[in-house]
């Protein structure tokens, strides 16, 4: 089970790593143009959302694949992915024009359908590493000992 | 109080490291390279103080409903802005975006480019999504009157396809990763809605700034 424990925490820390650096290579204006189609936050918000998100991101995937304060960096990414399924939720509800979710900048392509699936599967991994912790080789049980 | 100031320390840490990797890599990056061009493919007065450059391609839906902002942007400043396309096909969504950027790419060497670039676009709905889309595309090329033997000879001149590819590559120097984006002189936007919320306030802020560094000197 801790070997488990070990392999979701990369998986996790790894897809938000790389959805996160994605972001941060890419202008910020790419990102902004994201979020707005999804057309759900007030405007004066979006600066800070388009700042925020991908640093978010990087930082909690960081922690998670070494092992740092897996359970608060858990949470933080299954608030993520609960967020993300709702705003890729409510665009198929709208029927907003989306072909592709934007999640991964221009790495991976996904429809929003597919998104959510993803999002899900990170969501119950997250769930999951809330419940059992780190694991072995952590920074969590290095700072402990 | 001991473990509180470990993790306090670890976590700042890691921060700090991220950081200085993400803005290394930034800095790494390097600034905008060459802006080596094919034909020009422009409209507007030359010397305007606004340069609006829109890098597109001719298959993304998107890239078709930019048209609608660049214009009514461009009437709104009719003295004051130069409008120029710049070549962006992404080939491996869109099979047929290189072909019809080539075909503008002679188009524009007849001095037809926007005609053809009115009629690609307004047709998309009709040829993005066939198999085999050359046909049209090329029939609307011999619509809007161009010459059919220099069309062929430009098509098959190897200088056609490195000028689109040496546009693509520009825009990838200036950090394009869709389309359509635009630049109204120094400043980004990413498709359609972007431009049309924000063209207008950005054009005349460039314009106030202009006007200011004249009155300064």
């Amino acid at each position: 089970m801790n070997g488990l424990a070990l392999t979701l925490r990369l998986v996790l820390g790894g897809v938000f790593v790389t959805s996160g650096w994605q972001k941060l290579m890419a202008p910020l204006e790419e990102f902004k143009a994201v979020i707005h189609q999804y057309a759900f936050l007030p405007e004066v918000l979006v600066p800070a959302v388009t700042w925020a998100v991908p640093w978010i991101e990087l930082i909690f995937g960081t922690f998670l694949v070494v092992g740092f304060l897996t359970r608060v960096s858990a949470f933080a990414l299954a608030s993520f992915s609960t967020g993300f399924i709702a705003v890729l939720a409510r665009s198929l509800w709208l029927g907003l024009d989306i072909s592709e979710c934007g999640c991964f900048g221009t790495a991976l392509a996904l429809a929003p359908r597919e998104a959510i699936l993803l999002d899900g599967g990170l969501l119950a991994v997250a769930l999951y590493l809330i419940r059992q912790g780190a694991g072995p080789i952590s920074l969590d049980r290095r700072l402990h000992s | 109080m001991r473990l509180f100031k470990r993790y306090l320390f670890t976590g700042s840490g890691l921060v700090a490291i991220l950081i200085g990797l993400v803005l290394a890599v930034r800095l790494a990056q390097g600034t905008p390279g060459g802006e080596k061009t094919g034909y020009p493919k422009r409209k507007g007065p030359n010397g305007a103080p606004v340069h609006v450059i829109v890098y597109s391609d001719f298959q993304c839906p998107a890239c078709a409903g930019v048209r609608e902002p660049v214009e009514i942007l461009r009437n709104q400043f009719p003295d004051s802005i130069l409008l120029e396309f710049r070549h962006f096909p992404l080939e491996r969504p869109h099979r047929w975006a290189l072909t019809a950027a080539l075909l503008t790419e002679c188009a524009a060497g007849q001095g037809k480019f926007w005609e053809l670039h009115d009629q690609i676009y307004a047709q998309q709905a009709n040829w993005a999504n066939e198999a085999d889309a050359l046909p049209l595309l090329v029939g609307y090329a011999h619509g809007v009157g161009l010459e059919v033997r220099s069309l062929e000879r430009c098509l098959a001149d190897s200088k056609t396809l490195a000028h689109v590819r040496a546009e693509r590559a520009a825009g990838e120097a200036r950090q394009v990763r869709s389309t359509p984006t635009i630049f109204i002189n120094s400043h980004r936007l990413v498709g359609a809605p972007e431009l049309a919320a924000e063209g207008r306030k950005l054009v005349l802020q460039e314009l106030g700034r202009l006007d200011a560094g004249e009155e300064a000197r």
